[in-house]
């Protein structure tokens, strides 16, 4: 019994330890055809990524007073309206605290993108191409969770419009 | 002997205000960074907004009052100002879509094979 034990978690030991570096190795793992292009194209790749931080910047700025407009301006004093008018809804409060949540992430996971970015630009992808690969990855996935969040708000935004509609139905 | 101790000490008092002022300066910078405040601020060089998001900001924006009875008719109000609102929403083509950054874009060889 104490050999199966032993045994079991040897065997999760090392499924812990060796699958996710198998897949990150086998993900960013370059030919030598893409690390002499990362090497030969480095300053036009960093340019690239230097015009993409600034449209980022923009589009962040964008959405996010998008985001605080819609719940400074539109959510939460609606709810208020409502409680006053003691025709509270309950599914547009769970909103707003969703959209609050959602907003915050957004910053949240905006910021350790950029920072990843950040990070990117500053390595040398001339001497470590393998490295700066990885880091892209990375950043590729950091961008991805900020996509993400983007999605949540819309959806976020169009069930806030469907409860709307819904109870101005129930109202006529 | 007076005014050259005076003396000395104005260049310890100068030396120490300089030195005061660049640990703060220094420690306010790394708070800026390490917070991801610079991240978020677009009044630094090369991030400043275009004149056209200035004037777009300068417009106002409707904000629906929180005070007043709450019937059909104003709740299709709401509905028409906060299409008006996000409408420009619809104009981000796929934000922070990933193609932006695909190695296609960076100009880096696709994967044909792996080893």
């Amino acid at each position: 019994m104490k050999k199966l034990c032993v045994g079991i978690a040897f065997v999760v030991m090392a499924v812990l330890c060796f699958t996710p570096r198998v897949l990150a190795t086998d993900d960013t793992k370059l030919t030598d055809e893409q690390k002499g292009a990362i090497s030969q194209n480095c300053s036009s790749i960093k340019q690239g990524l230097k015009n993409l931080q600034k449209v980022d910047s923009r589009t962040r700025v964008f959405l996010g007073s998008t985001y605080r407009n819609v719940l400074s301006n539109f959510v939460t004093p609606l709810n208020l309206r409502l409680v006053k008018d003691n025709k509270a809804v309950s599914e547009l409060v769970a909103v707003q605290t969703d959209f609050a949540e959602g907003k915050d992430e957004f910053s949240d996971k905006f910021i350790k993108y950029s920072q990843s970015l950040e990070e990117l630009i500053n390595m040398d992808c001339v001497a470590k191409p393998e490295q700066f690969y990885e880091k892209l990855v990375e950043v590729r996935k950091k961008r991805g969770d900020v996509r993400k969040i983007v999605s949540e708000m819309n959806d976020t935004l169009t069930e806030h419009r469907r409860i709307v509609k819904k109870t101005m139905e129930e109202m006529e | 002997m007076s005014a050259s101790r005076g003396g000395k000490n104005l260049i310890l008092l100068g030396i120490g205000a300089t030195a005061i002022a660049l640990i703060t300066t220094s420690v306010s910078l790394l708070v800026y960074h390490w917070s991801g405040d610079i991240y978020l601020d677009r009044s630094r060089p090369g991030f400043l907004p275009d004149e056209e998001e200035i004037k777009e900001e300068a417009e106002g924006t409707y904000k629906f009052s929180d005070t007043g009875e709450v019937n059909a008719g104003v709740l299709k109000e709401y509905l028409e100002k906060l299409d008006e609102s996000t409408e420009r929403m619809k104009d981000l083509d796929e934000p922070f879509s990933a193609s932006a950054l695909s190695d296609e874009t960076l100009g880096i060889p696709v994967k044909t094979e792996k080893k």
